[in-house]
């Protein structure tokens, strides 16, 4: 009986333990999200800048960006 | 003597303790290449845990003593409860790197906080360049970080092969967002070095930036009530710079072995 409780116990720690290590992966996610984001509204200025478009392909790129790092986020989560 | 003192204690640009000083330099192909006090200090990090980690962890038995069991302790961490989780089966082939990382950057960190330049100077009464924190060096740290994302790509395309490491390279998603998808993962995959890179750098700089402007007080305001509160504040400072020497390289270290885990094991 005795074995069973330290068993459980054993089990909780490591369970706890297990969720700490899966978020602590996310501890990366903000800079990548930022990062990425940061890329497409840059490619959006670029366009802009060559297109005389302002703002409107940057606001573009950074929309994609945004929306398509929260979809890849979410996939991620569901891992 | 207050002169000195004042010198070695502080510059009144704080940037002067972390800007990489030339040592000296050398010509290959034409090309100029400066040694610099980082450089030097990566060197000597380098030679020392060439020596010092196969001396410590020699012979031993079933149990080591001192400093072996020390650097035993952390690697069986870093092993079973750092890498293991995310490498598995694949551990044993992917942790010699893993725990170069750490103790490289730990002892990097650590061999930067020591005021090398100003010891020297104290004892010499001579201007020198030499010691410095390397990890401060956004271009060292970068370095680092390459090489990461080198282990990455080249331990997933190891594992699965190239077409099969480029076929699960993003999550399985319809297929006519497959391209914008794969696109978003290759910036993020080029957009985690950097954060590597970021994270460690600034923390190193920050901290060091902080106790060199704490220093500036006791030049600007020149009594000794400042002072006493300046000496406390940078020894409270150094203390968690130590914690920061510590946290940094563990972090670096378990986010290289999670980037490896998740080339290896793309499901897990």
């Amino acid at each position: 009986m005795e074995s069973e409780a330290q068993l459980t116990d054993m089990d909780e720690k490591k369970r706890d333990t297990n969720t700490v290590r899966s978020s602590l992966k996310w501890m990366g996610a903000g800079i990548e999200f930022c990062g990425v984001v940061s890329v497409f509204a840059f490619f959006g200025y670029l366009l802009d800048a060559h297109f005389h478009t302002s703002p409107w392909l940057l606001l573009t790129g950074f929309f994609i960006g945004f929306i398509g790092m929260t979809y890849l986020f979410y996939k991620e989560s569901k891992k | 003597m207050l002169e000195m003192t004042t010198r070695m204690l502080a510059q009144m640009d704080p940037l002067e303790h972390v800007v990489a000083r030339e040592l000296f330099h050398f010509e290959v192909f034409g090309y100029p290449v400066v040694f610099s006090n980082h450089m030097f200090m990566v060197s000597v990090v380098t030679i020392l845990l060439m020596i010092l980690l196969p001396l410590s962890v020699r012979g031993g038995g079933l149990a080591r003593r001192g400093f072996g069991n020390l650097i035993e302790t952390v690697c069986v961490f870093i092993r079973e409860d750092v890498a293991r989780p995310f490498l598995g089966d694949r551990t044993d082939s992917y942790i010699g790197y893993v725990w170069t990382v750490f103790f490289f950057i730990l002892a990097l960190n650590l061999f930067g906080m020591i005021p090398t330049r100003q010891i020297i100077y104290l004892l010499t009464g001579r201007e020198n360049n030499l010691g410095g924190a390397a990890t401060a060096n956004i271009w060292i740290v970068g370095a680092l970080s390459l090489i990461t994302f080198l282990s990455i790509h080249i331990s997933g395309i190891r594992e699965h092969g190239l077409w099969g490491y480029i076929r699960d390279f993003v999550p399985k998603v319809p297929w006519p967002m497959r391209p914008f998808i794969y696109l978003m993962e290759i910036i993020g995959a080029l957009v985690k070095p950097l954060s590597l890179t970021i994270r460690l750098f600034a923390n190193i700089f920050a901290g060091h930036i902080l106790i060199a402007t704490l220093f500036l007080f006791i030049v600007i305001f020149r009594n000794y009530a400042v002072g006493g509160l300046t000496v406390a504040a940078v020894v409270a400072a150094s203390l968690l710079e130590l914690l920061v020497a510590f946290l940094q390289a563990y972090i670096f270290t378990f986010l290289s072995a999670i980037f490896i885990g998740f080339a290896v094991n793309p499901d897990h």
